[in-house]
């Protein structure tokens, strides 16, 4: 018999107690694969005309966050991993096995249990995305997004699994160095000290009465461990209630987008000799689709590569402003909501050089959404006095042009009136249909509307494994603490029993237990959440009333549910003890 | 023959109450074959000097010496595998791994020094019968009792044939006739193997079947006691007694 065979079979005995952290190495794993295998997609991120980046951009942060968790996670998993393994190696080496053999043999360990566990997450990944995909398509609506083999999420995955991994079984294994082997041999029987604040607690329990001082009894052991998983569990229920939050703020923030940046139903542009049709057309046009135009107008504006330049009086007339900008001077306007969350850059540019060799200097901006944008508008808006905006509008190196703006009677039955105009501009254009598309598209409420609804449907789709994985790793971290404990429990329970302490009230101190066990990490959650909440939607059209409502109602949820479940989880702690 | 020599053997330790000394200059020796037990009351330090001999713990001061080989001096590696040439372990709580079964519990030892096959059987049949566990070898380790297990234990102690044997608390958790087995199992394999043997206490009935027993009280030896010495077990009570020790 050799030592690698004794190592094997002290594995595999050794597998159904990391079987928990072998499937929650795999989870982290596999979420992060599926994510991966969404923002390497190119035909995702890159390509507009399949998917706007307004949605596509909302894969970053969860993606961000799996890499996180997954890189946080393994360690944690891991010394797990080798404080259950302690003892025997602190036996092997009273024995005489040396600790660099010990040392190797755990990482060894470390590694198998690591490779198998990324091994299946790979295939169980590719099933997963595959589905993840169909979902993506056929639930959410974003067509023409098609799983295809790439090897680039999995050599990502591997790489970033295979580094987390290596580097902590490295590290970790290497801290098998420094305890002392009496210190492994006593791992499950290490007696603790009672700081302050416990033993002040313990104080004030045991004048509670007896019950209460046998019940506290339970949760003052491992005390370090246990503060660990607390912190633990309290970040991951924060992070959760948290996104909740921020996941029904933003989805009702990109339904507010649709209201402030579309106040038109329909927006073209008449610019480069493209897009040009009557507005007799476009009326005839209304009526074969049963949609009524009520209202029907439209301003000159001219652009060049960097600005667009409107004239002030009809913005004026149109818009019922007030600005005054004189011969020579310019106005800055930002087309945006201060309040969507964005952070925007609101410089204003100090002066202007035509073609024509005429200067014109800044008078101030204003932040202010006039019209829908559109894709055939520059960068910058700038208004200008009607006479110098006459005389570029006449140069020929400007390319000027008009915005057509409709109002509908019902803007929500107009998509067979809006893909009717598309094709009609396309019919009067001699550009590409790809250009047409892409470039002198015609922007309407409807459309951004749709965005809004997919894009927010996305969110709440990639932003509930994110949240379904944090709460599942909380639990199982209490439950694996629990579990570690059976041990001691039993012990501590058949003392009790020879004491004369019934089943009954045995039950009534897991249940207070595990109830403490469960339950603290989710009301300091909740109201670190609720601070957090605040402050971040304060920005987001104040939408922190419905962000902390929905958080706290999921975190009253999570509470109550698992409030009801300790009965049960006692319940079954109870069989396992006795 | 001297085999152990422990000379101003320091340890101590930081604790809320300040720093407490467990070993206080202690010396030490021991001869070939020898069977000596060390008693005394709870907290004497007897774990302490017990872990220290045989390099588990490392003395703050102070020389050993086993075999001639300097053990203070020597570098971890060096250290295990002196202990794993030369001494075999026995402890109060067992220390088997239940992730074994019985037969490789007690090849532990043969299978780190990497013996062959042949020798690893040989062995295993000469320790199995001597202890009496042969019937024993294909059980898990939680399928049989406690006296069983410390009889697994010192066939795993004995089975590489070391020159010496540190047994701590060996009886401690177990009822009156398993302690009379296992300790006369102990003193009989002992004395087969030529090996010596220092075993750490409390049970005054354990001590006496020592060839010498010591006390150990407030971190040093307070008494010593020979058995071939007359009314040997009452000098033994006496002592205790005198100690304030609780002993059984």
């Amino acid at each position: 018999m050799t030592f690698s065979a004794i190592a094997k079979k002290m594995m595999i005995f050794h597998f159904s107690k990391y079987k928990l952290i072998f499937f929650c190495n795999l989870f982290v794993a596999v979420l992060f694969f599926c994510y991966a295998s969404i923002f390497t997609n190119q035909d995702f991120m890159e390509n507009d005309l399949i998917v706007d980046s307004m949605i596509s951009s909302n894969i970053i942060f969860p993606s961000f966050l799996s890499a996180l968790f997954l890189i946080l996670f393994l360690p944690f998993s891991y010394s797990v991993f080798l404080s259950a393994r302690k003892r025997e190696y602190g036996v092997l080496l009273c024995l005489g096995m040396r600790r660099k053999e010990a040392v190797h043999a755990l990482m060894l360990e470390g590694l198998t249990v690591s490779v198998l566990a990324l091994m299946v997450a790979l295939a169980v990944g590719t099933v997963l995305s595959i589905l993840f995909y169909g979902f993506i398509r056929y639930a959410l609506g974003i067509e023409g997004l098609m799983w295809r083999f790439d090897l680039k999420p999995y050599w990502i995955t591997v790489l970033l699994y295979g580094l987390t991994a290596f580097v902590t079984i490295f590290i970790q294994g290497s801290l098998m160095y420094f305890p002392k082997i009496d210190q492994l041999l006593k791992t499950p029987f290490k007696a603790e000290k009672k700081g302050k604040i416990l033993r002040f607690l313990a104080h004030i329990s045991a004048n509670f009465g007896k019950s209460d001082a046998i019940a506290f009894s339970f949760l003052v052991r491992h005390k370090r461990q246990w503060s660990i998983r607390y912190m633990i569990g309290i970040i991951m229920l924060t992070t959760a209630i948290v996104l909740i939050g921020l996941c029904a703020a933003i989805s009702q923030a990109f339904y507010c987008d649709v209201e402030r940046y579309s106040p038109y139903d329909v927006l073209y542009t008449d610019v480069f000799d493209v897009n040009h049709i009557t507005e007799t057309e476009v009326r005839e046009l209304a009526n074969k689709y049963h949609v009524t135009i009520t209202e029907y107008s439209q301003i000159s504006f001219a652009r060049d590569h960097t600005f667009n330049y409107y004239p002030v009086s009809k913005i004026n007339e149109k818009f019922g402003c007030k600005y005054q900008v004189n011969q020579g001077q310019f106005l800055n306007l930002f087309p945006y909501d201060p309040l969507d969350g964005y952070n925007r850059d609101f410089t204003s540019v100090s002066h202007v050089k035509l073609e024509n060799g005429l200067t014109l200097k800044t008078i101030g901006s204003d932040i202010r959404i006039l019209f829908n944008q559109n894709p055939t508008f520059a960068e910058y808006n700038l208004i200008l006095n009607d006479v110098d905006f006459k005389q570029l509008a006449e140069e020929s190196t400007y390319w000027s042009g008009k915005i057509y703006m409709l109002r509908l009677n019902d803007w929500k039955k107009s998509a067979d009136f809006l893909n009717g105009l598309q094709s009609r501009l396309q019919e009067h254009n001699n550009v590409s249909e790809q250009d047409q598309y892409i470039y002198y598209a015609a922007s309407s409420r409807l459309q951004r509307y749709r965005q809004a609804q997919t894009s927010s449907r996305f969110l709440i789709f990639v932003m509930s494994y994110m949240i379904g994985l944090l709460c599942f790793v909380q639990w199982a971290l209490v439950h694996f603490g629990v579990l570690s404990e059976t041990d001691e429990m039993k012990r501590s329970v058949h003392s009790l029993r020879l004491v004369g302490v019934t089943r009954v009230e045995i039950f009534s101190y897991l249940r207070f237990k595990n109830k403490m066990r469960f339950l603290p990490q989710i009301v300091v959650s909740f109201t670190i959440a609720m601070i957090i909440i605040c402050l971040v939607l304060h920005r987001l059209y104040h939408l922190e009333v419905l962000g902390c409502t929905v958080g706290g109602g999921f975190a009253i949820l999570l509470f109550s549910l698992t409030y009801i479940s300790t009965k049960r989880y006692s319940q079954s702690e109870s069989k396992r003890i006795s | 023959m001297c085999i152990l020599r422990a000379e101003h053997l320091c340890k101590s330790y930081s604790s809320s109450e300040g720093i407490l000394n467990i070993l206080d200059h202690v010396c030490f020796q021991m001869k070939q074959g020898e069977k000596v037990a060390v008693v005394g009351p709870s907290g004497s330090g007897k774990t302490t000097f017990l872990h220290t001999l045989c390099g588990i713990d490392r003395p703050d001061f102070g020389i050993i010496q086993i075999q001639d080989e300097e053990l203070s001096e020597m570098s971890d590696d060096a250290l295990s595998l002196f202990r794993r040439k030369y001494f075999g372990m026995i402890f109060q709580d067992f220390q088997l791994l239940e992730s074994l079964n019985v037969k490789e519990n007690i090849l532990l030892p043969l299978i780190l020094a990497g013996r062959g096959e042949g020798e690893q059987k040989r062995c295993l049949q000469q320790v199995t019968s001597a202890v009496g566990i042969e019937k024993l070898l294909d059980k898990g380790i939680t399928e049989i009792s406690g006296g069983q297990k410390q009889r697994v234990a010192i066939a795993r102690a004995f089975i590489h044939r070391p020159a010496l044997i540190f047994a701590d608390e060996p009886t401690g958790n177990l009822d009156c006739k398993a302690t009379t087995d296992v300790i006369k199992c102990m003193i009989e394999m002992s004395d087969n193997y030529q090996t010596s043997e220092l075993i750490v206490t409390h049970d005054l009935y354990v001590a006496s079947f020592c060839d010498r027993v010591l006390m150990l009280k407030d971190g040093n030896f307070t008494g010593e006691i020979y058995k071939q010495e007359k009314d040997f077990e009452k000098k033994i009570m006496s002592l205790m007694f005198q100690s304030g020790g609780g002993c059984e």
